[in-house]
């Protein structure tokens, strides 16, 4: 069973990595977590629509962030990980849900239950963005002061992340466009071996834009491999 | 002649409808303030929402039976007082259930917009029937409900704040005790929302914030009773110290109302657990001598009871010609409750006219 599970998952992120142009649903307006479960002893990273209780691979939707959204970068070399000069605009999915039209969107590890991994964590590491400006992923914390996480403008980077949380982050991003951001999340089994597992996929985010519909080309590569993937549909825990 | 005749009635447990709070110690984990709505009772439901230890799915415990713990480990700021202009005295500790990142050593307290038994937008008793609250939430489709703060009891001179920041960091200020802060004292719940906000509580102690829940179904107002949420701030109350010591029942025990509860009396000596805490006695061995007794032969008719200084206990005693009308003739609570035994006086003579007094002990916890 596991093959038959990675095997569409894979082909799926191997399609999102040859064009964005394959990500289909919009998710915009719910609360959404780029979530990481165990299954069959590998972890998949996927969208899970909390809000309508869907699971999407990661090739089969797209983050969409409105151009009204979006803060200007605060003073001070603290905010220098979001890659806007001060004063700047950054485009932003922000951590508090104020407004209900834009997504809130969090990392999620909270379908893996205590025990399966290695204390008890994952790491995700960003691997790489493609798009027209800087990604960055911060909190901010009781008194304001921001955390980052990830960001493009300060390369490559990782998070530690406890199995069984969530957590909501702002998703900045300094000028309109398409966005393709690609997450390697790593564990280690609690199988007496410490068996290392990961998976990588390339999640879009489209800022302002619509994602343009796919070539006809592309859409029939899609629907085939559509024909052998499973859209992820569960019932959340 | 008349026989002039004295009464003693059994002690009480009184609270203002509060009487049984508090089962459960909640200390770490996730918890969402869930709220619900029965349309066909018209009632309002506001529980904590969480998955305990060993359980398959969240349970949805009515919030009256619930309590949270924030221990100093991973929720003292020890100089972070002042930080925030509504929160503590500049350089002093201050006590955080922060909106991210919480550590392990905490509760992460939440709010949802669930209903009962369900997760983000799907559940039975939901909050479907309600209008949209647009001022509020910012959404004039999804229906939402009003969370109002009517103020908390704390430690003296504490201070207790509900805030958000967002992706500038500037904080968005929710409930405040400080005068002059903007804070709205409310904000709105979504249908199927999850949300967190920082809580920050200024000195240590147990602390009750008093909540309404309201929404309009077709433009008439439908309001909820008033809820309490409890949280204990550094410290656990002696009460619940006193459940966990001497073995006298365990965690399990303690989240069971019909053996750890307060109202509950799992030695049949008459005297419910949180009575036994409040005259002396044990709760796992029957001691009914513990019960208030009438002083024999005083000159006056007097009640004896043993006392335990804990401020958060309220003793009163009270006394009546017919067991309906009661006349309160004393009271002990806070920094006045001490150790030790108490013998309270009633004034009112006894005589052929008035041949019958009934007397009373009523102990309530926290309120």
């Amino acid at each position: 069973m596991h093959s038959l599970i990675r095997l569409p998952l894979l082909a799926a992120t191997t399609l999102a990595f040859s064009s964005a142009l394959s990500a289909q649903t919009e998710l915009g307006a719910h609360h959404v977590d780029i979530g990481v479960a165990l299954e069959g002893g590998a972890l998949v990273l996927h969208w899970h629509d909390e809000t309508a209780d869907i699971e999407y691979a990661p090739g089969d939707a797209y983050a969409f962030i409105p151009l009204t959204s979006f803060i200007t970068r605060p003073i001070g070399s603290a905010w220098d990980f979001t890659g806007a000069i001060a004063g700047g605009t950054i485009y932003v999915a922000p951590q508090d849900d104020a407004t209900p039209d834009v997504i809130f969107l969090g990392l999620a590890a909270e379908e893996i239950a205590d025990g399966n991994l290695v204390g008890n964590s994952v790491t995700f590491s960003l691997v790489g963005v493609t798009g027209p400006g800087h990604f960055s992923l911060y909190l901010t914390d009781s008194f304001g002061e921001p955390v980052a996480g990830l960001g493009s403008a300060s390369g490559p980077g990782s998070l530690n992340f406890i199995t069984g949380r969530h957590e909501d982050y702002n998703w900045g991003f300094t000028a309109p466009g398409v966005y393709a951001v690609t997450l390697t999340v790593n564990g280690l089994l609690n199988d007496g071996f410490g068996t290392a597992v990961s998976d990588t996929a390339t999640f879009t985010f489209a800022v302002g834009t619509a994602i343009p519909e796919p070539s006809s080309a592309a859409a029939l590569a899609g629907l085939a491999i559509l024909g052998l993937s499973l859209t992820r549909r569960r019932a959340r825990a | 002649m008349h026989l002039l005749r004295l009464f003693l009635v059994m002690p009480a447990l009184v609270g203002s409808g509060l009487v049984a709070r508090a089962q459960v110690y909640l200390t770490s984990g996730h918890i969402d303030l869930n709220v619900g709505y029965a349309a066909p009772a018209a009632a309002f439901g506001l529980y904590a929402h969480h998955t305990p230890p060993g359980a398959s799915g969240p349970v949805d415990e009515p919030i009256d039976h619930a309590a949270f713990f924030v221990a100093d480990t991973g929720g003292k700021f020890p100089t972070a007082g002042g930080l925030l202009p509504f929160l503590g005295q500049l350089g002093q500790p201050v006590w955080l259930i922060p909106q991210n990142s919480p550590p392990a050593t905490i509760p992460w307290v939440g709010f949802g917009g669930y209903g009962i038994g369900g997760a983000e937008g799907r559940a039975a008793q939901d909050l479907s029937v309600f209008d949209p609250l647009p001022a509020l939430t910012g959404s004039a489709t999804i229906p939402a409900v009003k969370i109002t703060f009517l103020g908390f009891s704390g430690p003296a001179g504490a201070d207790f704040a509900l805030w958000q920041t967002g992706p500038t960091g500037a904080p968005a200020l929710f409930f405040s005790n400080r005068p002059g802060t903007t804070a709205p004292q409310s904000f709105g719940l979504r249908e199927g929302q999850h949300v967190h906000f920082n809580w920050g509580f200024s000195q240590p102690g147990f602390y009750r914030v008093r909540l309404r829940l309201e929404g309009n179904i077709g433009g008439m107002p439908a309001p909820s009773r008033d809820f309490a949420v409890d949280f204990a701030i550094s410290v656990l109350p002696l009460y619940e110290q006193w459940r966990r010591a001497a073995d006298r029942f365990t965690a399990v025990e303690r989240a069971a109302a019909a053996i750890g509860g307060k109202l509950a009396d799992p030695d049949r000596d008459g005297l419910p657990n949180l009575l036994e805490y409040a005259l002396g006695g044990e709760p796992r061995l029957p001691d009914p001598a513990f019960a208030p007794t009438l002083v024999p032969a005083a000159a006056t008719p007097t009640l004896r009871f043993q006392r335990v200084a804990d401020p958060l206990l309220t003793y009163a005693v009270e006394a009546s010609v017919d067991l309906v009308a009661w006349t309160e003739l004393w009271r002990s609570t806070g920094a006045a409750n001490l150790n030790g035994p108490v013998e309270v006086a009633d004034p009112a003579p006894l005589s052929p006219a008035a041949p019958r007094r009934f007397l009373r002990l009523r102990v309530s916890f926290g309120d």
